[in-house]
């Protein structure tokens, strides 16, 4: 097997496992959540019935709007699962990587973003016009810190891809991980749940429209249209988790392919999936959601701190570069 | 006893423990509620408390050893109950009533920290310091208690923003003398008690005549 077509399968899997799993991963974390607070909680396999359920559902669009409206959805989908693609879940994928990195990275998130908002203001509903600004504000904030803190990464390990980031994290000493790591890390993990819509920052079980953001955005779309953006979300927080379980552990991460190493490889990396949606559970059920004006206060807060890692890893390289 | 806390062992030790003085002044800086502000300064004092422990140590002079019982004894039990028990008595509304917002303080802070660390590498601080890092954050912690102070309005915000002061030149005199002699210390942590004192009096006065503790009401004459 040449080295082109192993890519492709490579690629090819990576996409089918996260559109498989990212709505698993969803509806894992609502059943957890449902079974702390002394529910039931949903079945497991929820997330799928839903996305049958939508894409079954005739799409209605309103006759007020252009082609962005109806065009949006497929560029989030689209944008969100190229993203995924520079994120490893298991195993590593050089070609894809090969320009860009985290920058192209953050910003294919914010290109999803950016029509998502758009496409909310379209309707003239003043629900999503009031959710769309919100967003914005939001992603005002999320950007530089994203961006500061894997830069920090990216200093740290000489490259701007990330699987190199995690293969160099490996390599690292691990008895005194870097403390510029550590303070990025921390910057980044309150940074995705910011992202990913989570507790402190936006509540996704909410249907009251005066308070949600990314909910908000979705009120006029419908069937199909509906399904592709609902999935888009889901698969955005199964990147960033991802994202973040592999630089908290950057252990297992594969890159010789046995059935032995596929299924270990799988199985640590559904333990770490598991290990960060428990986190966000417990965060979700102990921490209540913060009003929409505190939220700059904590996401400046950790722009701050990601400052600080980078001020850190600056000197930290000057250091060891003047002997 | 002597050798085993040599320079390299505990040099990465007190770089964690510096950015956590970093950090909980930042924190302070951003936080909106008087308890949690007394919760960071709490923690901060109780880090500096370990950093003199393990410079103590390290150097073997009981003196700084001293200085850490001290400085545990009033940063981290007595100012911390005193600043809980004047919060409790004296304010009915427990939130920072800041000048600047709390982010616009963040990120004046964040740019202070890159400022002190920008200028370390251009002068070689490491001849007066023992670890250039902790000098680093010293003075970025008087700078950012400097800033506390000016930028909110309560009595007792500024009065944090004295004890981050001063944990900041703390930090700094252990770095470069390795603490003050005893007595000074003494000297200083009576003058802190006192100032807590004498800010619970002022504070509870000023509540008392001009029913809030906001100092730009004091501007009024009032007989």
């Amino acid at each position: 097997m040449n080295i082109e077509t192993k890519n492709i399968i490579l690629i090819l899997s990576q996409i089918i496992g996260l559109l498989l799993l990212s709505p698993m991963v969803n509806s894992v974390i609502k059943k957890m959540k449902g079974l702390l607070q002394g529910r039931k909680g949903i079945p497991l396999f929820q997330g799928y019935y839903d996305l049958t359920k939508y894409f079954h559902k005739e799409t209605v669009i309103s006759d007020q709007t252009s082609w962005i409206f109806s065009t949006t959805p497929l560029i989030v989908f689209s944008s969100t699962l190229t993203a995924g693609l520079f994120v490893p879940m298991f195993f590593e994928i050089e070609s894809i990587g090969m320009f860009g990195g985290v920058i192209l990275f953050v910003y294919l998130l914010s290109l999803g973003r950016f029509f998502m908002s758009l496409a909310a203001m379209e309707p003239g509903s003043g629900f999503c016009g009031m959710a769309s600004s919100r967003e914005m504000m939001l992603s005002v904030l999320i950007e530089p810190v994203m961006l500061l803190s894997l830069i920090v990464l990216c200093l740290l390990s000489n490259s701007t891809q990330i699987p190199t980031i995690i293969t160099s994290l490996v390599k690292h000493d691990l008895t005194f991980p870097s403390i510029s790591y550590v303070l990025a890390i921390f910057a980044l993990f309150i940074i995705s749940i910011a992202e990913i819509g989570r507790i402190p920052f936006d509540n996704q079980e909410t249907h009251y429209e005066l308070t949600m953001i990314h909910e908000g955005m979705l009120l006029e779309y419908s069937g199909k249209l509906l399904g592709l953006m609902v999935w888009a979300n889901w698969l955005k927080q199964l990147i960033i988790i991802s994202l973040i379980c592999n630089l908290i552990f950057p252990w297992g991460i594969i890159n010789k392919f046995t059935l032995i190493s596929i299924s270990t490889g799988l199985a640590f990396y559904i333990l770490k999936i598991l290990i960060i949606s428990i986190i966000i559970t417990l965060g979700e059920t102990v921490i209540a959601k913060v009003r929409l004006f505190r939220v700059k206060d904590i996401l400046v807060t950790s722009f701050a701190i990601s400052v600080l890692a980078l001020i850190l890893v600056i000197q930290e390289l000057g250091r060891v570069s003047m002997p | 006893m002597n050798n085993f806390l040599t320079q390299e062992f505990t040099t990465p030790i007190i770089s964690y423990f510096t950015v956590v003085l970093l950090l909980m002044s930042i924190l302070i800086t951003g936080s909106n509620r008087l308890k949690s502000i007394v919760k960071f300064y709490l923690l901060q004092s109780s880090c500096l408390v370990i950093i003199t422990l393990i410079i103590g140590f390290s150097i073997n002079n009981p003196e700084t050893l001293r200085i850490a019982i001290i400085t545990l004894l009033g940063k981290c039990i007595v100012i911390p109950l005193a600043l809980n028990f004047v919060i409790d008595k004296s304010q009915a509304n427990k939130e920072v009533v800041p000048i600047i917002s709390p982010s616009t303080t963040v990120l004046i802070a964040s740019a202070l920290i890159a400022f002190v660390y920008g200028l370390s590498m251009t002068q070689n601080f490491g001849r007066i310091a023992y670890y250039p890092g902790l000098f680093n954050a010293a003075i970025s912690i008087i700078l950012i208690g400097l800033l506390i102070m000016i930028s909110r309005k309560k009595a007792l915000t500024q009065i944090i923003g004295l004890y981050v002061m001063e944990n900041g030149i703390f930090a700094l005199t252990l770095d470069t003398v390795f603490g003050m002699p005893f007595v000074v210390e003494m000297g200083i942590s009576l003058d802190l008690f006192i100032g807590v004192l004498i800010m619970g009096v002022w504070t509870l006065r000023i509540k008392q005549s001009f029913d809030s503790i906001d100092v730009s009401k004091l501007s009024k004459l009032k007989g």
